[in-house]
């Protein structure tokens, strides 16, 4: 009778493998699979974003669930909804003597400044593309200056367009004034704010769609736009029916990063408005969240505006990474 | 009546650095309506930049091109009423079969959606491949892929059909069954047709007449068998026919030609024909050497020749003959002989030149100076 | 390359089809307008605060040419430079660790994640790439409890302070450091995982039969490749490689990662602007000098001859020919 614990060795350090012709063979201990000899490699890595990423978030929706406001530590004895029901139906908090308003606006900003950025975002730089694409001279130079806003950081880019939305100096005024609009007010105008926030961050960003857009449409061969002309297409019709249609793939790319990046817009609101509060036209998910937390100290609830708008990014990355893996191009 | 006629057709393209290139040097083809002429040539000849000046994929850079009486060198493709297939089929991958073969109908002309379905019915019914027309590109194979490329051209019902080495990309058994049936349906349709290939073998199976080009210039344009039997230079000599006529280089001394290894005599026929020339090519197809195992050479035409490699084919053996023994790697040339015929490398044979099948082009200028007669030659051929 | 463009049937204008004097019109148009905001920028960056009148921004100082524009001045550079001084060295102190650390840990896991295939590892590397689209809002207030109350840094870094150069509030940067070479780390590994993708299995294969052990592919073969890689990549002929990160800007990025813990050093340090020293998110240093010739490449390349750009770059030419 064997001991069991030699059993148990032996099943431990044995990895029988499949051979090639049916059988099977004993290819060594545990320490020799290929997931271990390179776990060195990418475990480190792995627990380091364990730790600050998927930790965090664990973490913060525990904090959502705490009564934590001011100084002090957060107490996880109680835990419960409260700042949910508070986020979404407004009320005066166990942990408040003031009401706090629910986030319906500034989710509503979000999603408004979401879905007009990233879909202008995408149709200039389609069309940008589509121009960059003509076989032109100076391509290089084109694209160069096309891309050249992403290389500014957000603080710059807010500062430039601060600038450029001033009422008496501002280049925008300036351009309507020519036009013969009057000088508009644009940064404090709770009518204009968000359109000005998004048309910045659209002259920031067109740059990465046009550059997708036009890897994209190398890869169509050029014997389809041949074809599409023989077969009598004008060249809008070209693009319309034969072209776009196949950007599928670097449409929905494009759109996932800008979307999931609107999100986040948070730098460029910050630095525009200079403090946290941007007024309630231009205030989405991300400031509110900031300015509960560290401007009004209520950390819970913060941190339950900061699930909400997890689960809205979450919404939107899951299925492209989903798709991604099942069509194998991860 | 959907003649098209190419005038001086040329094209030059410049580089960035002035540098021009001359890609097509004034082709001048008068094509009839309802013909298949088959442009063919080596690689970069220029072939398919013409075929794309017909379509409108290209400017011209001088000449004229006009279908049916019209001149269309400044009309957009759409405008031309031409039909295009491509080598890669061009199919639009998001589209399935039916909505491709529906597209140019609907770009092109003012059809109701009912007519234009019932039009793509009755062509893919035409092609075969009414089963398929609710599946992507992306379902189908090569074959059927092909059946598409060719139903989306004939649906439109055009004035030309231009075809731009189709087959290609076929392997070889479904190749050759295309073949046929491409010819079956362009002459059911009787549309004027333009077929770019660099394949011989498809250019003389399936042209009316044939368009050869080197280099951007046009060789000879005449039916196969006249390009074959009576080419009008070297390159078209050497061009048409595998396994392709032999060659010899030969100095003329007066009614005698002579070479490296043999010599050769002239009739008067041909010494007339070869006249001032100094050096002439000496050509002859390998179908026309005769072999015979034993005997001697008696006559001038006659040679002894070592038998070097043989490549059976069945039908026929094609034997590597040369005029060198037990050297390593000799000079050879070809000959065809029955299938049924059983020599060995190493085997001494006496080949014979007839006289009545020779070919002669000047050295120089590589025109033809005499072509074989076409006379059938009464002799039987010995099998031994 | 020819550059016979002109289409069958068109109008021509000076030697020039109207189309192409239209397309031309608005692509410098468009330039213009991605171009203004800068320049404008620029230009007053040069103008004597005290002659600045805010007409004619778009202009540089001309003064008494065009009245209005200002007289030429460095002086609000001057006054940046003394102001943002210290945010310029921070920013240093941040960004070249922090892109370090996450370049080369983002090439460890890449590399343990891709060139050795084993089971399970797809859905590692999932959990890496959903990392990029996390919204930092989400993670911060457990930061902030974790960097100020959970773990004593500050405390351990006081006694620190009496060295040179090191100055109390640094314990925020080292915080800073730590953080941001984990939030880089998911987008340098999907960077990485392309380029190591294209690298050739049967290569690493006889590697393996060749008795290399995991640790020495990596150390003999996969860092040769991309130092080779990165050499070949700023000799290649685009125009942007070749130069430091700061000038460039880059032909492509998959998901790009643009928050930076600009919003930690703000709520370190409310009275600091916060300036990078290319206005690039530091992980995008590393890009610099690495094989994104192949996605420039992917993109100046003909048509036709290439996947399209998602996440992973694809095309290009394979390192070990260049």
């Amino acid at each position: 009778m064997r001991n069991p614990l030699t059993v148990l060795k032996r099943r431990l350090s044995e990895h029988r493998e499949v051979r090639t012709d049916g059988g099977t063979t004993s290819a060594g201990s545990i320490l020799d699979r290929d997931s271990v000899r390179s776990a060195p490699f990418w475990l480190p890595p792995f627990l380091l974003i364990g730790l600050f990423i998927y930790g965090a978030i664990a973490w913060n929706i525990v904090l959502s669930l705490t009564d934590f406001q001011g100084l002090g530590s957060p107490d996880y004895s109680a835990l419960d909804f409260e700042n949910y029901v508070v986020a979404f139906f407004g009320g005066t908090p166990s942990w408040s003597e003031l009401t706090v308003s629910p986030i319906w606006n500034s989710a509503w900003n979000t999603v408004v400044l979401m879905v007009s950025f990233s879909v202008v975002c995408l149709a200039l730089g389609l069309v940008l593309a589509i121009l960059v694409d003509q076989e032109i001279r100076f391509e290089n130079t084109f694209r160069t200056i096309y891309l050249l806003p992403m290389s500014l950081s957000f603080v710059v880019t807010a500062k430039f367009w601060l600038y450029m939305y001033n009422v008496e100096t501002g280049l925008v005024n300036l351009f309507l004034g020519a036009v013969g609009v009057g000088p508009v007010e644009i940064v404090q105008n709770p009518d204009l704010k968000l359109a000005a926030v998004a048309f910045a961050l659209i002259w920031q960003f067109s740059g990465y769609a046009m550059i997708v857009y036009l890897a994209g449409l190398r890869a169509i061969p050029t014997s389809h736009f041949e074809a599409a002309r023989v077969d009598g297409a004008s060249t809008l019709r070209m693009y319309w029916r034969v072209i776009i249609p196949q950007l599928r793939t670097a449409t929905v790319s494009a759109l996932v990063v800008l979307t999931v990046f609107s999100l986040k817009a948070f730098d460029f609101l910050f630095s525009m408005y200079g403090g946290y509060q941007p007024g309630p036209s231009a205030d989405i998910l991300a400031t509110r969240m900031v300015r509960e937390a560290y401007s009004n100290g209520n950390w819970a609830y913060g941190s339950a505006i900061a699930v909400i708008l997890f689960i809205m990014a979450l919404a939107i990355v899951t299925p492209y990474i989903y798709s991604q893996y099942k069509r194998g191009e991860l | 009546m959907a003649e098209l006629t190419l005038d001086g057709v040329t094209k030059v393209f410049t580089e960035d650095d002035g540098n021009e290139i001359v890609a097509v040097d004034e082709v001048s083809v008068d094509i009839e309506d309802g013909e298949f002429l088959v442009l063919v040539g080596p690689s970069g000849c220029g072939k398919s930049t013409t075929l794309r000046m017909v379509a409108g994929l290209e400017t011209v850079t001088r000449g004229e091109i006009s279908l049916a009486g019209r001149r269309i060198n400044d009309s957009p493709p759409a405008e031309r009423d031409i039909a295009m297939v491509f080598q890669s089929y061009a199919l639009y991958p998001h589209m399935t079969v039916a909505q491709n073969m529906s597209f140019g109908l609907e770009e092109s002309t003012e059809m109701g959606d009912d007519e234009i379905s019932e039009h793509v019915a009755d062509t893919a019914a035409m092609m075969g491949i009414e089963d398929l027309v609710d599946r992507k590109p992306a379902d189908l194979s090569g074959g059927q892929q092909q059946r598409v490329a060719l139903g989306r051209a004939i649906v439109r019902d055009p004035e030309a059909f231009l075809m731009d080495e189709p087959l290609s990309n076929l392997d070889a058994k479904l190749r050759a069954t295309m073949r046929t049936e491409l010819q079956r349906l362009q002459e059911e349709l009787g549309v004027t047709t333009i077929y770019v290939t660099h394949d011989q073998t498809e250019a003389m199976t399936m042209g009316d007449r044939i368009a050869i080009l080197d280099d951007g210039v046009l060789q000879q344009v005449g039916t196969p068998l006249e390009c074959y039997h009576t080419p009008n230079n070297l390159f078209v000599a050497g061009f048409i026919g595998d396994p392709s006529m032999n060659f010899f280089e030969m100095d003329v001394d007066g009614d005698l030609l002579v070479g490296d290894r043999f010599e050769y005599p002239l009739t008067s026929a041909q010494s007339e024909a070869v006249d001032e020339a100094r050096r002439v090519t000496l050509g002859i197809r390998p179908e026309d050497i005769e072999i015979e195992a034993d005997g001697s050479a008696d006559s001038p035409s006659e040679f002894d020749v070592a038998v070097d490699v043989v490549e059976p084919r069945g039908d026929e053996n094609t034997l590597h003959l040369t005029f060198d023994r037990g050297v390593d790697e000799p000079v050879t040339f070809t000959a065809t002989v029955s299938g049924l015929r059983q020599l060995q490398a190493g085997d001494s044979v006496v080949a014979t030149f007839p006289p009545e099948a020779i070919h002669l082009f000047d050295a120089d200028t590589e025109a033809a100076l005499h072509n074989r007669s076409l006379d059938v030659p009464e002799a039987t051929e010995q099998i031994v | 390359m020819s550059t016979e463009t002109g289409r069958v049937g068109e109008w021509s204008l000076f030697g020039h089809s109207l189309r192409r004097v239209v397309l031309y019109g608005i692509l410098a148009g468009m330039g213009v307008f991605y171009l203004i905001p800068i320049e404008t920028g620029i230009m007053t960056s040069i103008i004597n605060p005290a002659s600045y009148t805010g007409s004619f921004p778009y202009l540089p100082p001309l003064e008494p040419l065009v009245p209005g524009t200002g007289t030429f001045s460095l002086e609000p550079w001057q006054g940046a430079i003394d102001g943002l001084g210290q945010g310029l060295v921070n920013s240093v102190i941040l960004v070249v660790p922090a892109t370090i650390f996450s370049g080369l840990l983002g090439s460890m896991a890449a590399f343990g994640l891709t060139t050795i295939s084993w089971r399970g590892q797809i859905g590692i590397y999932i959990l890496f790439v959903a990392g990029i689209f996390i919204p930092y809002q989400a993670v911060l207030v457990p930061l902030t409890q974790f960097w100020y109350n959970v773990v004593p840094l500050q405390a351990v870094f006081e006694p620190l302070a009496v060295l040179p150069f090191v100055q109390e509030y640094h314990w925020k940067l080292v915080a800073l450091i730590i953080t941001h070479t984990a939030y880089g780390l998911p987008i340098c590994t999907l960077l990485f995982r392309a380029h190591y993708k294209k690298l050739s299995d049967e290569m690493v294969e006889a590697a393996q039969l060749d008795g290399a052990s995991v640790a020495t592919i990596y150390r003999r073969i996969i860092l040769r490749c991309r130092s080779r890689c990165s050499r070949s990549c700023s000799s290649t002929s685009s125009p942007r490689s070749g130069t430091t990160c700061c000038s460039r800007s880059p032909s492509s990025s998959s998901a790009m990662q643009r928050s930076s813990p600009r919003i930690w050093s703000v709520s370190a340090s409310p009275s600091r602007g916060r300036t990078s020293r290319c206005g690039w998110p530091p992980h995008c240093w590393l890009r610099c000098r690495r094989c994104w010739c192949t996605s420039s490449s992917a993109i100046s390349s003909p048509r036709g001859s290439l996947h399209s750009m998602t996440t992973d770059s694809t095309g290009g030419t394979h390192p070990w020919q260049n």
